[in-house]
């Protein structure tokens, strides 16, 4: 499956409860506390085997997580060309 | 005029260069804010708000962490206002009962704020009653954008970005502020479902906030990261210290265990306090500090607001890099019970340590006699620290509540309140407090006071709901994990995805059970409370799947 904006949408939806009316591409997630630790480790899981990506502990950042926008920034910087 | 210089706690005004808060947006560089900006936005801010019509005024900011929601703290301070800054966990209905609680006429908020209240303006009609002060307007993202614009058709709002800016900071004529008058209301959870408000005195605000500038050795020199939020009391007096000395705050939004350390890093921040949650977060990811190349200047951190277990107490020496170590225990309604000091981390392990200076901590049997050494009661705290009581409460101390008169008044201990804190545990032969646990069934959820109980009533309003529990379980990592158990009433709906979407809308995300297991019916003892102990040893063997 390719990971895009409506993919990580339906994933909040479906399996966090998030309202995914209230956010866009760069609505901020965890700082505007949208989604929690808890959640942010469900969210990495579902990125990870969805784009066959891995995060280090290093890549485990508001940088590269806090927006729908930033998660599928970083997942386009695993995969160059 | 106001006079915010003389907030700073001191007869000298600090450096307007010097940095006061630093804070960075992901992706940006850290942005930093000076004393003298900071005192000019408060300036704004007092001059927009002018003085009260009537007091007590209660000043609610429903923000994330900033250079101006700050500053509308402080202008709150300096116009004899209560600040109440809200959890930025907190949904519509815990907004809307924090407004109705303060009947205050005006709320400050962000786009972050403004997310909360998306979609529920018109289920609250206090939200139309209030006035709101929008510190963002100008870089709301599109969600928050089109709920500012439905909020301006259902109630007057103030753009501080229109409001005209100052120079003036006046040192002229202090505004003279009851020092036993409100200045700040903390909500915290009851066991009613409502927040409650926790009144706290200028006066002790000012004498917790000395305190803690000594028992830390706290100075301009010192760079504090604040990573807990300002609605808590540990986060909030980070901010009145720091402020106070003169020293850099560090506003931080993530409790990443690799974006803690890059911002102690970039900023050479000296002092970190934290809960148990962002230390067992840590320890999970392997993270740690380094003090010989990376995090030279990291001098202490502490453990806040719950604890560690003992393997873990034991791995967090490592883990900072051999910084000093505090202990602290409190509550909202007792800001600071006791503190354990670095010298006696190894040796009084299990202790949170001795009453902090100021306070009286006693440890008494139901009928409020004291226990011997070694003999297990309830703590009550006396002292610095001591809410002067609940708001809404009409100033009387309740004799089944939390705040009574206290029974140890005397030439030792004149203070007229004291706090029964819930918790039970004794004092060793060397006066270190030992705690063991709740006489209730209160449980800490990242740092937050969740009631079970609460959480369980949300669940059986729901529609479609038979019967229900939450308990709290605890994780391998030592954290606490709320789990539902549910009854439906038709088989197979609802569905666990579309409670959690429901919760979520009317509950802060700590009180969102992490799981839901479906079950044919809740054990319940002969006089129908709930007995979920079975449910939960099946659980916890792995043998019911959510």
């Amino acid at each position: 499956m390719t990971l895009d904006t409506h993919a990580l949408m339906q994933f909040l939806e479906n399996n966090l409860g998030v309202d995914t009316t209230a956010i866009d591409r760069d609505t901020p997630l965890f700082s505007a506390g949208i989604i929690d630790s808890a959640g942010m480790v469900d969210l990495i899981v579902f990125v990870e085997s969805t784009a066959g990506v891995t995060f280090t502990p290093d890549d485990i950042t508001l940088d590269n997580l806090d927006s729908l926008g930033r998660i599928l920034d970083f997942v386009a910087a695993q995969h160059p060309g | 005029m106001m006079d915010l210089c003389e907030l700073a706690g001191g007869p000298t005004p600090h450096p307007q260069s010097r940095i006061a808060l630093s804070r960075r947006q992901p992706g940006a560089p850290f942005v930093e804010t000076t004393y003298g900006d900071l005192w000019q936005r408060a300036q704004r801010v007092a001059n927009l708000l002018g003085s009260p019509a009537e007091t007590p005024a209660f000043l609610p900011i429903l923000a994330g962490k900033s250079a101006d929601s700050i500053a509308c703290l402080l202008a709150a301070m300096a116009t004899g206002r209560t600040f109440c800054v809200l959890n930025p966990k907190y949904r519509a209905p815990q907004i809307a009962a924090v407004l109705e609680a303060t009947h205050a006429p005006l709320c400050a908020v962000d786009g972050t704020g403004l997310l909360a209240l998306r979609g529920a303006l018109r289920d609250h009609p206090r939200m139309a009653r209030t006035r709101w002060l929008l510190l963002d307007a100008g870089c709301l993202a599109r969600p928050a954008a089109e709920t500012a614009a439905e909020l301006r058709t259902v109630a007057p709002v103030l753009d501080l970005d229109s409001a005209p800016s100052t120079t003036d900071v006046t040192r002229a004529g202090r505004r003279d502020v009851d020092p036993q008058a409100a200045a700040a209301c903390l909500f915290t959870s009851g066991s009613t479902g409502q927040p409650k408000g926790v009144l706290i005195s200028a006066a002790d605000l000012r004498q917790r906030t000395a305190a803690e500038i000594d028992w830390f050795g706290l100075s301009h020199r010192d760079v504090l990261l604040s990573i807990l939020p300002l609605s808590f009391d540990v986060g909030l007096n980070q901010l009145l210290t720091a402020l106070t000395v003169g020293a850099e705050l560090v506003l931080l939004d993530s409790w990443l265990p690799v974006d803690i350390l890059a911002a102690a890093e970039q900023r050479h921040v000296t002092g970190i306090s934290a809960v148990p949650a962002i230390w067992q977060d840590m320890m999970q990811s392997g993270a740690r500090f380094d003090r010989r190349d990376r995090h030279t200047a990291l001098r202490y951190v502490t453990i806040s607001g719950g604890s560690l277990s003992r393997a873990q107490l034991e791995r967090l020496p490592e883990v900072v890099d051999g910084a000093d170590i505090f202990k602290t225990y409190g509550q909202t309604e007792a800001f600071r019970s006791t503190s354990l000091r670095p010298a006696d981390f190894v040796r009084k392990r299990d202790s949170v340590g001795t009453p902090f200076p100021g306070v009286h901590v006693y440890v008494v049997h139901d009928d409020a006699t004291r226990c011997a050494p070694g003999e297990a009661g309830e703590v009550v705290h006396t002292g610095l620290g001591t809410m002067l009581g609940y708001l809404g409460a009409g100033g009387q101390p309740d004799p089944n509540d939390k705040v009574r008169p206290n029974p140890f008044v005397g030439p030792d201990d004149p203070s007229p309140l004291a706090v029964f804190t819930g918790d039970t545990g004794h004092l060793d032969a060397d006066g270190y407090l030992h705690l063991t646990g709740r006489r209730d069934s209160m449980l800490k959820i990242l740092g937050n006071r969740v009631y079970p109980q609460e959480v369980t009533a949300q669940v059986l309003s729901l529609p479609g709901i038979r019967d229900a529990v939450v308990v709290g379980v605890p994780r391998p990592d030592g954290q606490t994990a709320l789990v539902a158990f549910l009854v439906p009433a038709a088989p197979g709906e609802p569905t666990a995805g579309t409670v959690r979407k429901l919760l979520n809308a009317r509950l802060p995300a700590y009180m969102v059970p992490r799981e839901f297991v479906f079950v044919d019916r809740i054990p319940r003892t002969a006089t129908g409370k709930a007995d979920p102990h079975t449910l939960v040893a099946t659980y916890a063997a792995g043998a019911v799947h959510p």
